[in-house]
């Protein structure tokens, strides 16, 4: 298991820029079959590009089963749990048809 | 078109908000395309009796478009009269205004008041310092908390409409005043650009949509102008639930013939849309409720479970 402190890497959480530098690390870990935390230590929200840009771009890698397994979050809020759920939940559904989720 | 060679006088609406300014003011200055309707302006700031948030906001956006667009601008105010912390001309100048276009202040003794974030063009560049020096630490004071943490509605508002402003107006710069009405618990929030708007946005994907049925559109989750690869449509959406349903607020956003206000009426997101004569641009206008603030136990962290 691999942990990723935002903080660490990141000076801001807000663009799709910012997620993309996420997205770049995470994908790394996962495609070589390890698990990966992110760790939202000091960070209390985030907004959507951030989230689209880091995260839900991982569906146009990994089908959403591989996801749920490989990729944990810690040290979050109420916000960016429910940002991360919705953004998921809606592009899972938008794509259902390809079925790329479960 | 006609476009006077004679300066035009234009009264300000005695009561200044973005909507009374819809309703004839921009319409004196500006034709429907953005044309300007004469090549040297005079603001007459003698009629101003109120001015609310996006009144300064639109009023600055609008001096700005016109001197991008060539044309000179003019105030006419009065400087005899006695600096009076009701006026709104005094307002006006404590947050800036004047300073800003004038390059001097009306009254010497002017200066920002403890309610006011003073008026500011943020380019994105920029904007990260901006809300951690200076946004920030105005609202943890003025409401006594850590703003990030226990009101983080607030922050992801204008996370959300800076990346908006950026990757859909066309421009890398925004308008910005916000006011904090501590009788009201309300922090209101305008924050303006003269891009190309957002239906013009929409009717990239969607031929033949009014202005007004455009801004609905664009607000939908998933809706998505694809003015980048990975814009998904999510941006307006999550601003509007974070204010009108998680912080009880509510969101107006004018552009161009379209105007659209959201809030939570009984539980239920309610979007009242409506056409008015022409905002030129976008503008935001957010009231925030500040007596929805979360104790720090309770904006403790949780765990996140898939």
């Amino acid at each position: 298991m691999v942990t990723i402190k935002v903080k660490d890497h990141i000076a801001h959480c807000v663009s799709n820029d910012d997620g993309a530098q996420l997205f770049i690390m995470i994908k790394r870990i996962v495609d070589r079959g390890e698990a990966v935390t992110v760790s939202f230590e000091g960070i209390y929200s985030i907004p959507t590009s951030f989230v689209n840009s880091a995260f839900i771009e991982l569906l146009e890698h990994y089908h959403f089963d591989r996801i749920k397994k490989l990729l944990l979050f810690s040290n979050t809020t109420k916000q960016i749990n429910e940002i991360i759920k919705k953004r998921f939940a809606f592009e899972c559904s938008r794509h259902r048809s390809e079925s790329c989720c479960a | 078109m006609h476009v006077d060679a004679q300066p035009k006088v234009v009264r300000l609406p005695n009561s200044c908000t973005a909507q009374a300014m819809c309703m004839d003011f921009f319409g004196e200055l500006l034709s429907i395309d953005m044309t300007p309707l004469a090549q040297h302006f005079i603001f007459d700031f003698n009629t101003l009796r109120f001015i609310k948030p996006s009144g300064v906001t639109a009023l600055a956006n609008v001096t700005e478009l016109l001197i991008k667009s060539g044309c000179t601008v003019q105030y006419r105010i009065n400087e005899a009269e006695h600096y009076n912390s009701k006026n709104p001309l005094c307002f006006l100048d404590d947050c800036g205004f004047f300073e800003r276009y004038l390059n001097k202040k009306v009254h010497s003794c002017s200066s920002c008041r403890g309610t006011t974030l003073p008026l500011k063009s943020v380019l994105h560049a920029s904007y990260n310092g901006w809300i951690d020096s200076e946004v920030l630490p105005w609202l943890d004071g003025r409401l006594s908390i850590n703003t990030a943490v226990q009101l983080p509605e607030f922050k992801v508002c204008l996370d959300e409409i800076f990346n908006n402003i950026r990757d859909h107006s066309g421009r890398e710069i925004g308008n910005v005043f916000m006011q904090h009405y501590p009788n009201l618990n309300i922090v209101e929030i305008a924050i303006s650009d003269f891009g190309i708007g957002i239906p013009h946005n929409v009717r990239k994907v969607h031929d033949a949509i009014s202005d007004m049925d455009a801004i609905t559109a664009a607000i939908i989750e998933g809706f998505s102008t694809k003015s980048s690869p990975r814009n998904r449509g999510s941006g307006l959406d999550t601003l509007i639930q974070n204010v009108a349903m998680n912080n009880g607020g509510d969101v107006t956003i004018y552009s161009y013939q379209g105007c659209l206000k959201c809030s939570n009426e009984l539980g239920s997101m309610a979007a009242r849309p409506s056409e008015i004569p022409f905002y030129p641009g976008t503008l935001i206008n957010i009231k925030l409720r500040t007596d929805t603030i979360r104790s720090l136990e309770d904006a403790a962290g949780e765990d996140f479970i898939w």
